[in-house]
């Protein structure tokens, strides 16, 4: 972290020659006090001077936006790992979408992304604690989550094609909420298919189905 | 590193940062982590059904792959 020494006759005017030096607001350092001299007699003749070391203050958590945090959150992670990273954040409607794009990342997506979503999860606790509330965000890694996104609906839409030839429901694989909402949303205005989760916990999945109603109006007529 | 990694995650989720304490037993092929994080602090670190630490321990172990080591994490009071 930047820092400097300043020495000045008083202390106000220290803290003045740490700010132009640092070229930061007064308000923004930290000083510490490291020597002050009094020559003369009790301090009152003389020259006196005064040693300071002043840093910048880290960045408080009115200026230091939760994407800033969350950037820099993920980066040191990867620096401790020692695998060369660029992290960024945007803002995509509500939500914060934070990407990794690195060649060694397949180390942080793991087996089907498992290492991804455990890094989103503390990515998200972190960030709720920091800024005493939670953000609804994202985590993103060599856009992994975009070409799962394009695998399950191709494997969704073929199972709906069976669940209409067939007439009987089917059920996915275990899938994470993210993947589950995908599929919902995908087929929300579907007029023949219906989704609904079932299960608990990490064995959740989806069932894919024909609407009740159409079959039961179908029936009737 | 899988020290510093799992000090660095768990004071950014406590309320008593300066109460955790990370230290690592080092075997041949296996290390241990212990993680020490004060008593109010343990559900913090651990999570609801266990979450936050088994994405600690997913985390760890993915990161312990890269030093070719493999490392398991203890949470201690």
């Amino acid at each position: 972290m930047d820092y400097v020494e300043v020495e000045g006759k008083t202390y106000e005017e220290a803290v003045k020659k740490a700010a132009i030096e640092l070229n930061a607001k007064e308000e923004d350092l930290e000083i510490e006090v490291k020597e002050i001299d009094t020559k003369g007699i009790l301090g009152i003749l003389g020259s006196k001077k005064v040693r300071i070391v002043a840093r910048l203050k880290e960045k408080s958590q009115e200026t230091e936006s939760p994407e800033e945090y969350g950037v820099t959150f993920l980066r040191r992670i990867t620096q401790m790992l020692g695998v060369p990273s660029e992290v960024k954040a945007k803002k995509v409607g509500d939500r914060i979408v934070f990407t990794l794009s690195s060649k060694e990342g397949n180390i942080f997506i793991g087996k089907n992304g498992e290492v991804m979503d455990a890094l989103q999860f503390i990515l998200r606790l972190a960030i709720a604690k920091k800024f005493k509330h939670g953000f609804k965000l994202l985590f993103d890694i060599n856009g992994y989550r975009e070409k799962r996104k394009k695998a399950l609906l191709d494997l969704a839409k073929k199972l709906a094609q069976r669940v209409k030839r067939t007439g009987r429901p089917i059920k996915t694989e275990p899938l994470n909420a993210y993947e589950r909402r995908t599929i919902h949303t995908y087929f929300k205005n579907d007029k023949v298919i219906q989704t609904k989760s079932e299960g608990d916990g990490p064995t959740k999945r989806v069932v894919i189905s024909l609407k009740k109603d159409r079959k039961y109006e179908n029936g009737k007529r | 590193m899988l020290k510093e990694l799992i000090e660095y995650i768990a004071k950014a989720l406590v309320d008593h940062p300066d109460q955790v304490k990370v230290s690592e037993i080092e075997g041949e092929k296996t290390s241990v982590i212990e993680l020490n994080v004060s008593k109010e602090d343990l559900g913090k670190v651990i999570g609801k059904q266990g979450r936050t630490a088994r994405a600690m321990r997913t985390i760890l172990s993915a990161a312990s792959t890269k030093v070719k080591k493999r490392a398991v994490l203890e949470i201690i009071e």
